[in-house]
């Protein structure tokens, strides 16, 4: 275990293993590996040693340890940092050396792959998140929540092909509903829409400047789909055409599937002795396992024009903006570095792209989990809309459903799903039933009857004010050979994102908001969806924005202590 | 972009340090160039922008903006402004809209004219980067930094930063002083001289950035116009200054000061800086500001940024090709 060494801090002073001193004391310190317990601590230490490199924090490191306050004294802090330290050191493995360790299991099981693999990586590899409602505030109607345990390390006991017995098959032909295909990754051409289902529920996406828009089913939806993934589609789809494949003849079992099970026996078996850090640690290490082996190495070039740029990443990865895009406008895109990233600076244009033909990575894996978890959730909704007469699905994000149910049928649809609820992997819980939810949007809800029972609200909550509304960060940027922080407030009025609209329906008495996400066709020019985006930002955000502080305000006003504040 | 010709440093007396001469003419070079490429505006065309002026879109194209990179324009600009309900709220908007996106490259120009390196100029735009490098700087001199005189610096940096009216010139000097102080304490009498001269002018030169950065952080056409008054003014008491003294073996150099005596909108790129100007006189006339004119501005300022950038990507895949020999 690498060596660290414990210090605790205040806004005054610093404790550690040589005492307490003045906090400005750090700067002349050996630069070695320090940990604070909370984040505020080394923010502390940041703030007031700056160029210095600050301290991590354990909670930061390790998200699974209990929640300690940070306390305005750093001698008592010392004292729990030890203790805790003590308590739970042996368990301290970090994220990036449990995916390399697992991922050696991988390359040990597997050995080779096939250059084909890389056509996983370029396929779908998004989860299901989607919010259809706004808010359900009728008096006449329940919310309920449905958790899968453990998806993905459910999706990982099915069968992967081979990688390294990967062929390409040229197929230019229909599907037949219910022929059986190889096991593999067909290019496909979904169209004829049959069911309402597939209608208002869409999960396909097309790609926009950066953002992910609703792809539309009148128009043919082109996309690689898993054999098990048409075996779904075919249900909603009359017409699959498969255009070819990546298919293997040879089927294995995913190389971590066993690890999967044994953690989450062990998670169980934590739960059960009561020991809640050791299951969420178990819980932490469980979602690695699943992208351990999608993590590419990535090759750079830099070319003095951009033109020559645009043309290596459309050859290698088969990106290039429409020609009515601005390169303005693509820049901001590509600079971000997910997945691929594009820079301009004085030495030219560099262009940085994972390398695929490297061993780096089996995108297989990932890519057929992420798939796996995404018909299991869409056939779960299916599911659900069948248990009563007038079900709607509020929110979907990867793993969670949340329904509005009338309250004449709670008891019923409440009884048919416990029947099929349990603990076993990728079986649901009911993780909690409520009068009433808020949805701004994947990431973002509130669920509430008297009190706030549950809440998300990323990047900004903190799991105790359901309303807050904003946060404040210290993050570091290296300058030169400085490490600089920087003061940052992150305000929800000013991260919301605006791909989705309102639509308003009658539904018997009342008026109900939908969500939409805007739908970018094959005509829609550059400068029209520019103008969509400009009237979700300016009419439609602020309204959902709206739903969020009348919200506040109504629980402020009736019961303080149950929104949080004091 | 390449020069052709060797960067001369000339010490001078006055602040301690060598300053880049060649670079100062550059400089005026490249403005003249510009006013050369003035966009003609008038007062008909239907994109109406402040003080009553305006350009046409026929115009915009010409310049070389594409639709759609005028809609990119409009919607990033839109953006910036967000809903600002009153007249005030979008003046803020659009002030510090305008502000911040000539930032980056006027910290580039700095960076450049001043000699120092980038890196080191983007750290001392940040509020705790400059403390950081001055700290850096310190200890670099061989002065042992206890946390007495670390707070003492601290203290005195923020009285500094709260002196009303002074420019960033002036709160320089202040700094050079308390680090003359700082190193007689340290040092002894010979302290200040032993100090390297090099990184002490890039100290100070960083220290004008970041101060210069700071009081060009506005929210209103009244207040840029208070700031062009302060150093309007400074520069008129420094035309009548008369030194009584002359360094000896350093180059004399006509009115040093006064070239120093310029705000951080002088660096910024030429478009920003003529919105900038009839926001003023937009201000002056006491007109109200529409929310239409702040966007056409904004978007404006954006296709002058846009320009900027495709001229930097040609520079530099020139100067790529020659070097490569074609």
């Amino acid at each position: 275990m690498p060596e660290v060494h414990l210090i605790a801090a205040d806004e005054k002073s610093i404790t550690d293993e040589n005492g307490t001193r003045s906090i400005g004391e750090f700067q002349h310190m050996p630069d070695r590996p320090y940990v604070t317990l909370t984040r505020r601590e080394s923010d502390n230490i940041a703030l007031a040693n700056p160029g210095t490199r600050a301290p991590t924090a354990l909670e930061v490191r390790y998200p699974w340890l209990p929640r300690r306050s940070y306390v305005p004294d750093s001698a008592v802090g010392f004292e729990a940092l030890v203790q805790i330290h003590q308590k739970y050191c042996r368990h301290f493995v970090t994220a990036l050396a449990h995916c390399n360790e697992k991922w050696s299991t991988v390359c040990n099981t597997i050995r080779q792959k096939s250059p084909l693999d890389s056509r996983f990586y370029f396929a779908w590899h998004t989860p299901i998140q989607e919010v259809f409602a706004l808010e359900e505030t009728r008096q006449d109607r329940c919310v309920i929540t449905i958790d899968v345990n453990a998806m993905y390390p459910a999706c990982m006991q099915s069968n992967f092909p081979k990688p390294s017995s990967l062929r390409y098959v040229p197929l230019a032909r229909e599907y037949v509903k219910y022929e059986p295909l190889v096991v593999g990754l067909y290019r496909c051409r979904l169209s004829k829409p049959s069911t309402d289902f597939i209608t208002s529920h869409n999960p396909f996406k097309t790609f926009f400047c950066g953002l992910r828009l609703q792809a539309p089913l009148n128009e043919p939806v082109d996309v690689d789909l898993n054999e098990f993934e048409i075996d779904y589609y075919a249900r909603h789809f009359d017409r699959i055409f498969l255009v070819d494949a990546v298919v293997s003849d040879e089927v294995i079992p995913h190389p971590l599937a066993k690890e999967a099970r044994r953690t989450f026996a062990r998670r169980l078996s934590y739960q059960n002795q009561g020991n809640k850090p050791l299951a969420d640690r178990e819980k932490f290490l469980a979602t690695l396992l699943s992208s351990c082996a999608s993590r590419p190495k990535r090759s750079m070039r830099t070319f003095p024009n951009r033109i020559r740029a645009m043309h290596y990443l459309r050859d290698k990865c088969g990106v290039f903006p429409p020609s009515d895009v601005p390169d303005v406008a693509s820049d901001t895109w590509m600079s971000r570095g997910k997945g691929i990233k594009v820079t301009f600076d004085g030495s030219g244009t560099t262009v940085s792209v994972p390398d695929m033909s490297d061993g780096s990575s089996c995108s297989l894996l990932g890519q057929r989990i992420v798939a796996r978890g995404r018909i299991h959730i869409l056939e779960l909704m299916e599911r659900t809309l069948t248990l009563g007469n007038d079900i709607q699905i509020c929110y979907v994000n990867v793993d969670s459903i949340h329904l509005s149910v009338p309250r004449r049928e709670i008891q019923e649809v409440t009884s048919k799903l416990s029947a099929e609820a349990s603990r076993e992997m990728g079986s649901f819980k009911i993780e909690v039933i409520t009068e009433h939810g808020l949805w701004l949007e994947p990431g973002r809800y509130w669920l509430y009857s008297d009190r706030v029972e549950k809440f998300k609200n990323r990047s900004i909550g903190d799991g105790i004010n359901p309303f807050k509304d904003s946060a404040f960060r210290i993050v570091s940027r290296r300058v030169g050979n400085l490490n600089i922080p920087i003061r940052t407030s992150l305000k929800m009025t000013k991260s919301m994102s605006n791909v989705r609209t309102l639509e308003y329906e009658v539904d018997d008495s009342s008026i109900v908001a939908r969500q939409r996400l805007l739908e970018l066709q094959c005509t829609t020019s550059y400068s029209s969806a520019l103008k969509a985006l400009n009237t979700n930002r300016s009419v439609f955000t602020p309204l959902r924005l709206k739903a969020f502080y009348r919200l506040k305000a109504n629980f402020e006003e009736s019961c303080p202590a149950a929104s949080g504040q004091d | 972009m390449s020069f052709s010709y060797e960067d001369e440093l000339i010490w001078v007396g006055d602040i301690d340090g060598h300053i880049n001469l060649s670079a100062i003419i550059r400089a005026n070079e490249e403005q003249e160039k510009e006013e050369a490429l003035r966009v003609d505006l008038d007062t008909v065309g239907e994109l109406l922008l402040l003080n009553g002026m305006a350009i046409s879109s026929y115009t915009v194209g010409e310049r070389g903006i594409s639709r759609s990179e005028w809609h990119w324009s409009k919607h990033k600009a839109e953006k910036a402004l967000g809903s600002s309900p009153s007249s005030e709220t979008l003046e803020h908007a659009l002030v510090r809209a305008l502000l911040s996106l000539g930032r980056p490259y006027a910290i580039a120009r700095y960076a450049k004219q001043e000699a120092v390196p980038h890196s080191s100029a983007l750290a001392a735009s940040l509020p705790l980067g400059f403390r950081a490098l001055l700290n850096q700087f310190i200890v670099g001199q061989g002065i042992h930094l206890d946390q007495q005189t670390s707070n003492r610096i601290g203290f005195r940096l923020q009285a500094i930063s709260n002196v009303a009216d002074a420019t960033a010139y002036t709160r320089t000097r202040m700094v050079q002083s308390l680090l003359h102080e700082v190193t007689r304490d340290a040092l002894g009498c010979g302290g200040v001289e032993s100090l390297d001269r090099e990184a002490t002018r890039t100290t100070l030169s960083l220290c004008r950035l970041h101060f210069s950065i700071a009081e060009a952080s506005l929210s209103s056409f009244a207040q840029l116009s208070e700031l062009l008054e302060e150093y309007a003014e400074a520069r008129e008491a420094e035309k009548h200054r008369r030194s009584d003294t002359i360094m000896m073996n350093r180059q004399y150099v006509d009115n040093w000061r006064l070239r120093h005596l310029f705000p951080l909108t002088n660096y910024y790129p030429f478009s920003i800086r003529t919105s900038l100007a009839r926001g003023l006189q937009h201000c002056a006339a006491r007109t109200p500001l529409t929310r239409e004119v702040a966007v056409n501005e904004l978007s404006i300022a954006h296709c002058g940024m846009i320009l900027l950038r495709n001229k930097m990507y040609s520079s530099v895949r020139k100067r790529m090709q020659n070097e490569s020999g074609g």
